[in-house]
């Protein structure tokens, strides 16, 4: 009888285990090859990078998920829609609003989950597609948010005005480069300031 | 005595395996910098994955057999189509311009300008991803969001690789922001009442 038990016993552990390890092998992950959507010139200056892993605790719907996304920000100003003004032999220059992008890196590993749950009566649904972009949305707007508190636009637009300072003379021009809102023009750009 | 024997191999079995779990470790990484990036083009390129069941004619090596083997055996379908958006850059970097670099003929109202060398660089992705079709049948359970973040790994990774081994993405890509360069300097100093020759290094 014993020895049943102990041959039982070994037997339930290989077939857990090889179980466990067949788990991992019945999904197919398949990709189609890239297309180019888009290709399109500009020209902005960007003057701040932040590379931060931003931790994203947050539920909807009851449901509730825990994950890290390294998130790439970067602060920059559309120079196409730089207002100027000429007097005498002077040009003014405005800085213009700046733009606060916010993408998910592309280094490895750059989103991971580590627990997604549903804590609703008798829940067991699972983060819909949709529900997991809202909370990234909400993820992103904080993420802006902190830019601004942190005093990193304030930061942006003084490199801006010293990087287009130096790039006009450059060009050998007596050019000054004004800077209307040193806090930045806020998360709205430019229509949120009155003129 | 015997069973004891045998009991403390199949606990020391158990052990082994449960060692061999991941560790999880959360690094958290964090950089600021300034910048004197003047960007002249991006790239948008559109990726498209799929998360389905393993099968045997997809099935490479024993163990995504015996997946596909053990997924014969389930009660509906479960397929997830995604896609998402990466970005990437080309951009001249303003603190490498010299004086020399810039040439002003103040007789002859000619500015000759050489930019410093275009780099190209991925800027990021979307932060959220696109169900583009969904179906879970059966008795089958939803797609995760570890295993959506896990597609979209596969997707990233196979993305950069088509990237490396295609130069046709990074030369578009330049030559796009070489041309927009010439386009804007050349109004620019057309406005101060200059003409102007616009070259890279």
């Amino acid at each position: 009888m014993k020895k049943f038990i102990v041959i039982a016993c070994v037997v339930l552990s290989v077939i857990g285990g090889a179980l466990w390890w067949m788990e991992s092998h019945k999904v197919s992950a398949d990709t189609i090859p890239a297309t180019i959507e888009d290709v399109k010139g500009m020209v902005k200056l960007c003057a701040l990078e932040i590379h931060d892993d931003v931790p994203m605790k947050d539920s909807i719907n009851g449901k509730w998920i825990f994950a890290k996304g390294r998130i790439n920000g970067y602060i920059t100003f559309d120079l196409e829609k730089m207002e100027y003004d000429v007097k005498g032999d002077t040009i003014t220059v405005v800085l213009p609003p700046e733009k606060v992008e916010v993408y998910e890196s592309t280094d490895k590993g750059a989103y991971r989950v580590y627990d997604a749950w549903d804590n609703t009566l008798f829940g067991k649904g699972e983060l819909t597609t949709r529900e997991e972009n809202i909370l990234k949305e909400r993820m992103k707007r904080r993420f802006v948010d902190a830019v601004y508190s942190k005093g990193y636009v304030r930061r942006a637009r003084a490199t801006a005005v010293s990087t287009l300072s130096n790039l006009f003379t450059h060009l050998n021009g007596n050019v000054v480069i004004v800077d209307y809102y040193p806090g930045g023009y806020g998360v709205r750009g430019a229509e949120n300031v009155k003129k | 005595m015997k069973i004891c024997r045998y009991l403390l191999i199949v606990l020391w079995f158990i052990a082994f395996c449960a060692c061999h779990e991941k560790e999880e470790q959360m690094q958290v990484y964090s950089e600021l910098k300034d910048v004197h990036q003047l960007v002249l083009a991006e790239m948008t390129l559109n990726k498209v994955g799929t998360i389905d069941d393993m099968t045997w004619d997809k099935a490479k090596g024993f163990s995504q057999h015996m997946g596909a083997f053990v997924n014969k055996f389930k009660t509906g379908k479960r397929i997830g189509v995604y896609s998402y958006n990466t970005y990437l850059q080309a951009y001249v970097d303003l603190g490498e311009l010299r004086t020399g670099d810039v040439e002003v003929d103040e007789e002859n109202k000619f500015v000759k300008i050489t930019l410093p060398t275009i780099h190209t660089r991925y800027i990021g992705r979307d932060l959220g991803i696109k169900e583009e079709h969904l179906r879970v049948t059966g008795l089958r359970s939803s797609i995760t969001p570890q295993e959506r973040a896990e597609v979209k790994e596969v997707m990233n990774r196979t993305l950069k690789a088509e990237v490396q081994g295609n130069t046709e993405f990074s030369r578009r890509l330049e030559m796009e922001a070489k041309n927009k360069a010439r386009e804007f300097f050349t109004l620019l100093l057309k406005n101060r009442g200059y003409e102007s020759e616009i070259t890279f290094k």
